[in-house]
């Protein structure tokens, strides 16, 4: 039973035949190379690039669902780095909004 | 009148038309996912400019794979994307420059060969102690002395 389920998995159309399975694998790597990155200091964040990871991981979410083959894979990856993309947004949001805020508390 | 007309032996519907109604086009998300990774091929086309030591030489090669890998992703995915593998093929050109610059190869804007100052190694993580540079320091220190220097600097 276990062997016909490493075959069906073996060969599903998004399986490790398919660069269906090893493209998404290979993002896996850039994702888990971006988290070494996640406690950045926030002035050394890039805003362009963070909007731009988060939406592209966003749409791509959604585009994995409507191609054929579906997949998972590929949407988690992008949920992942769409995630960390508004991750370092909402980080620099805060750093601003608190300088903005104790820059009027100083003007008081 | 209602409908497009058939003008002689023409298509009835523009180009332009047949376009945006297309199965994979900017009424979906066909279109859309393909154009947003087009950001980060345009980010690695303004990177071209960086000093050769900035360059990661891990990273470029990672993303060579990558790129490579997402061209045939481009070419086999139903439907096909032209537009995802235009970005990944541009993409690898720019990751194949930056990896040989950062091996000490040819750099397009100065027109000649990269010069280090110091033997090049793959990780440049381990040349940092060796560049020039404010952050860094010009000479390696002995190990008892990093820490100090490492506090002294902050």
């Amino acid at each position: 039973m276990a062997v016909a389920r490493l075959r069906a998995f073996l060969d599903h159309p998004a399986g490790p035949k398919t660069i269906f399975f090893w493209a998404p694998m290979m993002k896996w790597g850039l994702v888990v190379a971006g988290l070494a990155d996640l406690n950045r200091p926030v002035e050394k964040i890039s805003v362009p690039q963070s909007m731009a990871l988060a939406c592209t991981g966003l749409i791509w979410v959604r585009y994995s669902f409507v191609i054929i083959p579906k997949n998972y894979n590929l949407a988690l990856v992008n949920f992942f780095v769409g995630g960390t993309g508004m991750y370092q947004l909402s980080r620099v949001f805060k750093a601003r909004m608190e300088a903005s805020r104790s820059l009027n508390a100083v003007r008081e | 009148m209602a409908g497009p007309q058939n003008v002689g032996g023409k298509a009835a519907t523009s180009v332009l038309m047949r376009f945006i109604n297309s199965p994979t086009g900017p009424r979906t998300t066909h279109f859309w996912g393909p154009v947003a990774n087009w950001g980060f091929a345009l980010a690695g086309l303004v990177d071209m400019k960086k000093p050769a030591d900035m360059v990661s030489s891990r990273m470029t090669a990672a993303l060579c794979v990558y790129s490579l890998l997402f061209m045939r992703f481009a070419l086999k995915v139903q439907p096909r994307n032209l537009i995802l593998f235009s970005c990944h093929a541009a993409n690898e050109v720019v990751q194949l420059y930056q990896f040989q610059r950062s091996l000490g190869g040819y750099d397009y804007f100065a027109g000649k060969r990269v010069r280090f100052d110091y033997p090049v190694v793959c990780d440049y993580k381990k040349t940092r102690h060796l560049r020039p540079g404010a952050d860094y320091i010009s000479t390696p220190l002995p190990i008892s002395q990093m820490a100090e220097e490492t506090a002294a600097r902050k």
